[in-house]
């Protein structure tokens, strides 16, 4: 039997039946987790972040009527919540507020503790030193698989904004896994931040 | 290495984003040039790397606790604290709704209602003459959060031509009802009373359950959006602003968008 499609789960969820809203929580949560874990770079407040993301599903998804898909909806709405939590989290560091212990940008983060290459680490820590605009589309377009418009549908930038970010990106992570020399010219003469 | 322009097109040909035209020279290009051979060769073994770490894993209780939450915002919300919203001339405050008119959809100044973070003095909450749509709506929360912008909000868009919902409840009707111009309902009357505070509390119930931090709106307006009696709850986090438009009395979602 074919899996319902995105479209068929949210009209059943319309309709009062809970199960199918079950049914998008499978389906998604795996991509929502993912997602938050890569912008905040701790495993609670991904957790965090993706209960925030479905209770606000639950509550708002029986209103959605239009030709958005609901993947990009979810990319957005995680997107937007984590860069929420992640600001939060800066302004009460500034504030000097004690804070829970942090994992600092260049740690693996959690996910490393069950990644057994060596390599995979130093990728995942390439990725934490990326700043955040970077690492938003490095995980929507080559970890998500997302296209240009759609990251730019996800980001409400222009697609130009997508392809500028990513080939920044992309450039810096191959300097620092040693596939680019560090002397070598790339035509990116911003200073990758 | 010498700087040329076709090193910043190399990732979006390894992406397959350029357009015909442009591949073919930038592909052309790319046979003659040692440059960007060596670039383009550096951005497919990164992106293979990337391709290759292993999906982050969601333990089983995370994926419990995510479940768990859900269930208890199921449950139904029990009756939020209606102190803000008690009305009559009892001693309680409650928030005054200013009747917004109509045109100030284009995000024109207006003395516009605040949530019941302070109590203020008691005015009746009335229904207005705006019937909102997807861009007024959105236009209403810009003007809410002090934004100028031309970016598309994170919104769900209603389907062109998609089925209405059907109205559970017959319109709330008062003494000067009469149809507008343009095919909205304007209810000049004036509901006063529990009825209308209680809506109100059981649809901001519904929106905020009883799990999230915001459970005040910062604004919120009774009108008609597309021709249903509805709320405008707009939510504020610490930086992000959220528009939540809700059926009258059935508090269904009818709209949902962010800024």
């Amino acid at each position: 039997m074919n899996e319902p499609s995105d479209s068929e789960l949210l009209d059943r969820f319309r309709g009062g039946d809970q199960a199918a809203f079950d049914l998008i929580v499978d389906r998604f949560e795996r991509r929502v987790f993912a997602v938050a874990l890569s912008i905040c770079r701790h495993h609670e407040d991904a957790r965090d972040v993706a209960q925030d993301v479905f209770l606000t599903a639950l509550r708002s998804l029986s209103g959605f009527r239009g030709d958005a898909q609901l993947g990009t909806w979810f990319h957005r709405v995680a997107v937007n919540a984590s860069l929420d939590l992640v600001r939060r989290r800066r302004r009460r560091d500034a504030a000097g507020l004690e804070e829970l212990e942090e994992q600092p940008s260049e740690d693996p983060g959690p996910e490393g503790e069950a990644i057994a290459s060596v390599r995979a680490r130093e990728v995942h820590r390439a990725l934490g030193r990326l700043g955040e605009e970077h690492r938003i589309v490095i995980t929507l377009h080559d970890l998500q698989g997302l296209d240009y418009a759609q990251v730019a549908e996800t980001l409400a930038v222009p697609v130009g904004t997508v392809k500028s970010r990513l080939h920044r990106a992309r450039l810096q992570l191959a300097r620092e896994l040693g596939h680019l020399r560090e002397s070598e010219p790339t035509g990116d003469e911003a200073p990758l931040r | 290495m010498r700087q040329h322009d076709e090193l910043d097109q190399l990732s979006a040909l390894m992406d397959g984003e350029l357009a015909a035209p442009e591949r073919a020279a930038l592909e052309a290009h790319v046979v003659a040039c040692e440059d960007c051979r060596v670039i383009l060769d550096a951005l497919r073994s990164t992106v293979a790397e990337l391709r290759a770490l292993p999906e982050p894993a969601l333990t089983e209780q995370d994926s419990w606790a995510l479940r768990s939450a859900i269930s208890r915002a199921r449950r139904p919300a029990r009756r939020w604290q209606r102190l803000a919203w008690s009305s009559g001339a009892a001693a309680a405050s409650v928030i005054a709704i200013v009747a917004i008119v109509a045109g100030l959809g284009n995000g024109g100044t207006a003395d516009l209602a605040s949530g019941p973070e302070e109590a203020r003095d008691s005015i009746a909450l009335q229904s207005t003459s705006q019937d909102y749509g997807p861009a007024s709506a959105q236009q209403r929360l810009l003007s809410v959060a002090g934004i100028t912008t031309s970016a598309p909000l994170a919104a769900m868009p209603p389907a062109a031509g998609g089925p209405q919902p059907e109205m559970r409840t017959p319109s709330p009707t008062g003494g000067g009802g009469s149809t507008g111009a343009f095919g909205y309902t304007s209810d000049s009357a004036v509901r006063t009373g529990e009825d209308a505070s209680q809506e109100l509390d059981a649809c901001v119930s519904s929106v905020t359950g009883s799990t999230q931090e915001r459970l005040v709106p910062r604004y919120y307006e009774a009108a008609t959006f597309e021709g249903r009696p509805a709320f405008l709850l707009i939510f504020t986090t610490e930086d992000r602003y959220e528009l939540w438009v809700v059926a009258r009395p059935s508090c269904e979602v009818l709209y949902f968008a962010q800024a």
